[in-house]
């Protein structure tokens, strides 16, 4: 179980260039964020760009200290003791590379059974679970410096997952990846998730990503978490527009009311948002027509994050 | 076990070192070069003037520190490591450093291993040439002269990995220590009687030297090689070594448990 509570950290940073002033300004990446992942899980964790998604990922892993607050992964504190948690995570920058550059991609999968001291039999078959999982074949001759973005976090993610981690921390594991590889990814982590029982935490910019994997999703900005629940609940607290399509028989009776409202022949659309209570004009129109075919568009899932985003920008500006 | 891994990051170091072969053939040639330059100059004081009562030492022995010199100066290198050090903490790297469960200053050291195996060998080939040209040079008294040579030289060598360490363990607060690094080295060129021979410096200047580690480091084990020391000597010069490896270590261990707390891994 990954436990955070009220964790702050603040960066110093420098607006001018003069290195012998003393005055720093102080600034708040990760604002008093708490959550628990439980065994088992797969989140997602988004927001727009330095929301502070790495922050919090290297505060859980144990690199940087909380300036406040507490983690506990199991019980146990990452940065205090330090090596007993990075004997149980998996932890992939996408940004960085922890393979050697000039050496091939067994060369780095060999220290790394060493560093973590893998039985020989049990590196054997992970190793090949993972080559044949990852498609490392094609280039695994190759070192490391002539392979291409794709194929490179492909052996990223293989040497995150060589030690079998039972917690897994992604950040932005599919970036530059075309899209075969990244259902591919998608498909490894799934089952990764569902087989072995791996808690997985991951950021990305790409909500497909989220939706088709993660059951939970938390939404961070400006350090503060937004949002923590289910992606359909997410949805429902979205103020974009549902899209209405109505098939009818018959000529259609029209009501007031409706917006964005467009007919074509017995066919009409119109925008409907729960959230203003535009339910009932639903129930009205089907109750006064004779109703072959309707069908509700949700905003598509950029639109709800985007709103979602937006709206906390306005309020940090208030 | 972690042995074989240490011994890994060091075999996978010097096999990244060797894509750079081109590069330390320069430094051969350099370090060959140099070498060169200071047996000219010397030869010429020894005969240009009446020179021999103001060295102390006949020109053979000086001749034999020089080339020793080469020897000792590649065993008690430490590789850059604090310029490793404040690298990775530029880029960021030293994250990956902090997500294995091994040392992370244990795997620095163990990398540069690697390049200094590597570097060893390119001075080793330098001193063999050096040493055959001139027709062999000095060798000290004993066996057990020989051993204490030995030791005072791992002793040197674990001298300046500390005082490296604790150099590049300042990048947790700044960065900058590269340059800082330049001023020191240039220093201790000329303290450490890397060029010349502590001897032949004003006592004042000697005495001066003897409250810095730099002497401790390549001096010490040449004057015992070359059997300019007392056993009285050695054994306080094997003391003071000891002193200065365990006031650094102290210090860095301290700046380090500090440091870590301050980290902030830059970029993603
Ligand atoms: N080392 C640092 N020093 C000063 N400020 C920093 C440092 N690292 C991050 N920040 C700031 O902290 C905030 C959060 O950064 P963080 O890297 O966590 O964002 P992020 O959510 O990962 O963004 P992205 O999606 O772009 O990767 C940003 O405003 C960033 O400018
Ligand atoms: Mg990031």
């Amino acid at each position: 179980m990954i436990e955070a509570s009220h964790l702050c950290k603040n960066y110093p940073i420098k607006n001018h260039n003069n290195p012998f002033r003393k005055d720093r300004q102080l600034r708040c990446a990760v604002d008093d964020i708490s959550f628990t992942v439980s065994p088992g899980e797969l989140v997602g964790y988004i927001g727009p760009n330095g929301a502070g998604k790495s922050t919090t990922i290297k505060m859980l892993t144990g690199i940087l200290l909380p300036d406040g607050g507490m983690v506990r992964v199991d019980g146990i504190d990452p940065f205090y003791q330090r090596k007993q948690n990075c004997r149980k995570i998996g932890v992939l920058f996408g940004q960085r590379s922890q393979l050697w550059w000039h050496l091939r991609l067994d060369d780095t999968y060999r220290l790394l059974k060493h560093l973590y001291e893998i039985p020989d039999e049990q590196y054997r078959k992970r190793l090949s679970v993972l080559r044949e999982m990852l498609e490392l074949d094609s280039f695994w001759d190759q070192p490391v410096r002539q392979l291409s973005l794709g194929q490179r976090m492909r052996g990223e993610l293989a040497a995150a997952l060589l030690h079998s981690p039972s917690y897994l921390y992604l950040d932005e594991p599919t970036v530059g990846m075309d899209v075969l590889v990244k259902e591919r990814i998608r498909e490894l982590l799934k089952e990764l998730n569902r087989q072995d029982g791996v808690t997985i935490l991951l950021t990305t910019h790409d909500l497909e990503d989220v939706e088709r994997l993660c059951s939970r999703v938390m939404v961070i900005n400006h350090g503060k978490l937004l949002y923590d629940g289910t992606m359909a609940q997410l949805r429902s607290r979205c103020t974009a527009d549902a899209t209405v399509t109505i098939d009818i028989q018959g000529e259609p009776t029209i009501i007031d009311g409706l917006r964005n409202f467009r007919q074509k022949g017995n066919q009409i659309t119109f925008s409907l948002n729960r959230r203003l209570g535009e339910g009932q004009l639903l129930a009205q129109i089907v109750g006064c027509n004779h109703v072959r075919d309707i069908t509700i568009q949700e905003p598509p899932i950029e639109e709800v994050v985007r709103d979602l985003y937006q709206r906390s920008g306005e309020e940090e500006q208030r | 076990m972690n042995g074989t891994s240490y011994l890994l990051l060091a075999y996978y170091s010097l096999k990244e070192s060797l894509v750079y072969i081109k590069n330390t053939m320069v430094f051969l040639l350099f370090s060959a070069f140099g070498l060169l330059i200071q047996y000219s100059a010397w030869y010429a004081l020894y005969w240009s003037v009446d020179f021999m009562p103001v060295m102390g030492r006949s020109f053979e022995t000086m001749l034999s520190y020089q080339i020793l010199m080469v020897l000792i100066r590649s065993f008690t290198d430490a590789n850059g490591i604090s310029r490793q050090l404040e690298q990775r903490m530029v880029s960021g790297e030293i994250a990956l450093d902090f997500l294995r469960p091994v040392a992370p200053r244990g795997m620095l050291i163990a990398r540069s291993w690697g390049e200094k195996i590597f570097q060893m060998a390119t001075d080793l080939v330098v001193f063999s040439v050096a040493v055959l040209a001139v027709g062999g040079i000095q060798s000290p008294a004993s066996i057990e002269m020989m051993g204490l040579f030995l030791l005072s030289l791992c002793l040197g060598y674990l001298i300046n990995l500390m005082f490296e360490l604790l150099m590049g363990t300042f990048a947790f607060w700044f960065v900058g220590v590269n340059t800082l690094k330049w001023f020191i080295d240039f220093f201790q060129l000329a303290m450490s009687g890397a060029i010349v021979p502590l001897w032949l410096l004003p006592d004042w200047l000697q005495f001066c030297t003897k409250l810095l580690p730099f002497q401790a480091i390549l001096y010490a084990p040449a004057q015992i090689y070359l059997g300019g020391m007392s056993n009285m000597e050695i054994v306080q010069t094997m003391g003071l070594q000891v002193f200065w490896i365990l006031l650094l270590m102290g210090l860095q261990e301290l700046l380090w448990r500090r440091g870590k707390r301050r980290i902030v891994v830059l970029g993603g």
